[in-house]
């Protein structure tokens, strides 16, 4: 409503965004719509600061579609965009951030399409929250690991492995590695 | 030939997610497309606002955005809609049995383009006779006959609802205004005048709704609205909620989608011969 927009749109997040804003617990901070953007601030910069962080789920969930955004103003429009600098600096409000983020995570993604993020869901945690009259009290959280891609750490989920012994199974795979080795040895002769 | 390898099994932690979300692999490295396609408009959702998809996301429906995008581009055909914006001047011939020229022509600043699709709808406002007049037409409406913009120009807001509590001057214009000719290839001019108000109370309470073309709402507000405004949560913080932005905007996908299959269905009325009316133009971007 209230200015006008002179910028090109943006392209879409890759991620999945839900219609309705969810709300989250905000420990202590008296919950509105402010609290709830302080809470995924300080997810944002956190992430950005150790590039990978382990969270409760709908929390990474919420927090992902803007670290996607803050990523994709920095390949789509720049540090020297006004609209850019602004949302850098309210959402990274630790200088040193904002250089990490143009000079490291960006130049990433240059060639790259959304999303530039990952989230994986780790097994529930039961944890206890306190004992009432000999009665012990649990909860159960959802626990989510969400990642900037690229980042140095080794991967989250392995590479599926070949889980067969049977021999079968051996030299199928063996006859098409060598049909790969020697496909390639073609295209190798025939460049040269 | 055969090669028997050394099969080297290097027993990672494999674990089985039930989540939807991508993994990395998800994301291949793709070539990218983001230069500039040839002829497409930057300024697209501000000169096209009917053909945006609907801010809520349950009502966007690719059928009916389809559907009602084609008999917007054949409207398009026969009557030339020209680009304006909010804070235009405008000028709108609509035919009128009951008159007895048979037509009604009203000049006016166009204060809001709401609504997309065929419903979309814009509104002009001119004092008559020192009385404000707002005009609500629905764009595709066939009883409009003529649509003209007599001075292309943008305000500081994209919404002038506020000039109904301005003073009468800057809702006044003259319906003899020769039409001023916009230099092709050069930017909209932004008419930066900051409106004056009535002494409130006033229909909206436009000094909390961040309006930049409002001139001081705070100190000719009375005490009582001050009292008022007091207790009233400022919400400067929204602006940085990126997401809530995207969830009611348009996607650069979006737009270079429909704007292809515009400049498609010119090209194939061009190559019938029957008409060389142009339907995707921009005065800022004309070469």
């Amino acid at each position: 409503m209230a200015s006008n927009r002179v910028a090109a749109s943006l392209p879409r997040i890759g991620v999945t965004i839900g219609h309705v804003p969810q709300k989250l617990k905000t420990g202590g901070i008296e919950p509105s719509r402010r609290a709830r953007l302080e809470v995924l601030r300080r997810i944002v910069t956190r992430t950005v600061r150790e590039e990978r962080v382990e969270l409760k789920w709908n929390r990474a969930v919420e927090a992902r579609p803007y670290l996607e955004r803050l990523i994709q103003l920095g390949v789509e429009r720049g540090p020297l965009d006004e609209y850019t600098s602004e949302m850098m600096d309210w959402w990274l409000p630790e200088k040193d951030l904002i250089t990490k983020m143009h000079e490291v995570i960006v130049p990433r993604f240059q060639n790259r399409e959304s999303p530039f993020t990952s989230l994986f869901r780790l097994p529930p945690q039961r944890l206890q929250q306190y004992i009432q009259n000999k009665r012990e009290v649990w909860k159960r959280y959802d626990i989510g690991v969400l990642e900037i891609d690229g980042n140095p750490f080794p991967p989250v989920q392995a590479e599926n492995q070949e889980q067969s012994n049977s021999i079968l199974d051996a030299l199928l795979s063996d006859a098409l590695r060598n049909h790969h080795i020697t496909l390639q040895e073609k295209l190798e002769t025939s460049a040269k | 030939m055969f090669r028997p390898a050394a099969r080297e099994v290097v027993k990672l932690p494999t674990r089985f997610f039930s989540c939807k979300s991508e993994p990395t692999r998800a994301a291949p490295a793709k070539k990218s497309t983001r230069k500039e396609l040839a002829g497409l408009i930057p300024a697209f959702p501000e000169i096209y606002p009917d053909f945006l998809q609907s801010p809520v996301w349950n009502r966007r429906n690719a059928l009916k955005e389809e559907l009602e995008r084609q008999d917007m581009l054949e409207r398009r055909m026969n009557i030339d809609i020209p680009e304006f914006y909010v804070g235009s001047i405008v000028a709108v011939t609509s035919s009128d049995r009951n008159l007895g020229s048979k037509e009604h022509r009203f000049v006016g600043i166009c204060i809001r383009r709401e609504k997309e699709g065929l419903l979309h709808q814009f509104t002009l406002r001119n004092t008559i006779e020192n009385i404000g007049v707002e005009v609500m037409y629905d764009l595709y409406n066939p009883t409009i006959k003529k649509i003209e913009t007599l001075k292309l120009e943008k305000r500081l807001d994209s919404d002038l609802t506020y000039l109904v509590d301005a003073l009468p001057e800057y809702s006044t214009f003259d319906f003899h205004m020769e039409p001023q000719a916009h230099p092709a290839g050069t930017p909209i001019p932004v008419n930066e005048v900051k409106v004056k108000l009535k002494n409130p109370p006033w229909t909206r309470r436009w000094e909390i709704l961040s309006y930049r073309g409002i001139e001081d709402t705070w100190t000719q507000a009375t005490p009582w609205f001050k009292r008022k405004l007091h207790k009233t949560l400022v919400n400067d913080y929204e602006k940085y909620d990126l997401i809530a932005n995207y969830r009611t905007g348009s996607t650069k996908e979006q737009e270079v989608f429909v704007q292809e299959q515009m400049q498609k269905f010119e090209k194939e009325r061009h190559a019938a011969g029957l008409t060389r009316r142009r339907i995707l133009k921009s005065a800022a971007s004309h070469k």
